[in-house]
């Protein structure tokens, strides 16, 4: 079971299955379970580097030497998963590459695509838009994203 | 993969009550098959051309890809007649039919998973209790399990401590005994039979005997529904999808003794289907 299915409980990470609960570290802090037993050090959930940046978590497998980069004036407005290659969603929003985040049109207005596929099959994408944007714009961009993920799944299906 | 132990258990594929004489096509550990309903009231199965050995019992027809050497197992505190037998129907699940049933027998999971109905954060504690393979009956059990319940059963007023049995009987089977709120000495079963689709898929047909003569049957279904897709959010994420047989896979604590168990159970019976064997 992943971690990202649990709830955040104050300063662990709780697993929304059994309950266990781990610290910032990695470390098993407590087994619900067994409420009396103190959690074996070997018990641990690997954490990796994060940083934060534009309203986004980000993660690497090791800690970079740079910090992400930061897109001055934009805000995460959301995210979606979108189930294709990551190919096929930069096709499909025929955006052209600025620092590794995807620019493109959503809803008529600017955006930025910044994207993780995180298996074959499977793309995290997060949506940055303008500080200044108006709930109107925010709401046909949010839609526009929704109609995107329809759109490359459906060439899935097809292909 | 043709030929393995499951092959010769006992698999339910359709309510009694709801077969049809036209046939209806289902899988069976892989294969097409198709269960015929009879107004003569003999229903039966077929696999490309052949007929399968079929019996009727707990309100499904079950059959067998290949020859069971001993019969489908019973429930004898079933057939009480002041029971409510109640068929909940099925719920497709998109996980291996091993994952089912070792869901089925893991209480640790009530207070996060069926919070405040079957377990309650406040109360997350499982104490000792005690587990063995039964030689005799070739039967994993798990008795003396105390657990504290917000809601128990449709039944249960308040919170109870609850105690419960499990037994696991075939390899895709699970029945548990459970205090009964409305006859405190007598126990409610209530009962997993998996039918393996494929490795990663399965048809789930819960089944319950209860002292209640007072719940309206639609409630206890869906009572039991509500529980039971709660348990379907769970197991069609978990990872790997297959049953790690291998013990250094996972850290079992006390709580999972039963899982243990069951798993010890099927790698000494090579019911392997919907199972890892290798780490990966
Ligand atoms: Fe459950």
């Amino acid at each position: 079971m992943r971690l990202s299915h649990g709830f955040v409980r104050g300063e662990t990470l709780s697993c929304i299955y059994h309950g266990w609960r781990f610290g910032a570290d990695g470390a098993c802090r407590k087994i619900p379970a067994h409420p009396a037993l103190v959690p074996p050090r070997t018990i641990s959930c690997g954490p990796l580097p994060v940083a934060e940046c534009n309203g986004t978590v980000w993660a690497a497998a090791k800690r970079p030497d740079h910090e992400p980069v930061a897109y001055d004036g934009y805000m995460a407005l959301r995210s979606v998963v979108i189930a294709a290659s990551c190919a096929a969603v930069e096709t499909a929003c025929q955006g052209a590459r600025a620092h590794g985040a995807s620019k493109t049109r959503l809803g008529g207005h600017d955006t930025l695509l910044v994207m993780n596929g995180y298996a074959p099959n499977a793309v995290l994408v997060i949506v940055l838009v303008a500080e200044t944007m108006p709930v109107a714009g925010r709401l046909a961009i949010s839609t526009a994203l929704e109609a995107l993920r329809r759109t490359v799944e459906t060439w899935g299906r097809a292909a | 993969m043709t030929s393995h132990a499951m092959r010769d258990a006992w698999y339910p594929v359709g309510l009694l009550s709801g077969l049809s004489e036209g046939g209806k096509d289902s899988l069976l550990l892989g294969e097409n098959i198709t269960v015929f309903g009879s107004a003569t009231g003999a229903p039966s199965v077929e696999c490309s051309g052949r007929t399968l050995p079929v019996v009727r019992r707990f309100g499904h027809l079950w059959t067998s890809l290949g020859t069971p050497d001993k019969d489908l197992f019973t429930i004898p505190e079933a057939d009480h007649p002041e029971r409510v037998r109640v068929d909940v129907g099925v719920v497709r699940v998109k996980c291996s039919p091993l994952r089912a049933v070792e869901n089925f027998l893991d209480i640790a999971h009530f207070p996060f998973v069926h919070t405040d109905i079957l377990g309650a954060e406040s109360h997350p504690e499982v104490s000792e209790y005690k587990v063995e393979i039964r030689d005799e009956v070739d039967e994993v059990w798990a008795t003396k399990v105390e657990f504290f319940q917000p809601q128990a059963a449709r039944s249960a007023g308040g919170g109870i401590t609850t105690e419960y049995m499990y037994r696991v009987p075939a390899p895709t089977c699970a029945v548990l005994y459970k205090t009964c709120p409305p006859r405190p000495g007598a126990w409610d079963v209530i009962a997993l039979f998996v039918q393996p689709l494929t490795e990663d898929l399965c048809d789930v047909w819960p089944w319950m005997a209860l002292f209640d003569d007072e719940s309206a049957l639609t409630d206890l279904i869906h009572f039991q529904q509500l529980i039971f897709l709660q348990d379907r959010s769970i197991l069609e994420n978990q990872i790997p999808k297959r049953l790690p047989l291998d013990p250094a896979k996972e850290t079992p604590t006390r709580a999972d003794l039963t899982s243990v168990a069951y798993r010890r159970w099927l790698k000494r019976h090579n019911f392997t289907y919907g199972a890892q064997l290798v780490a990966g």
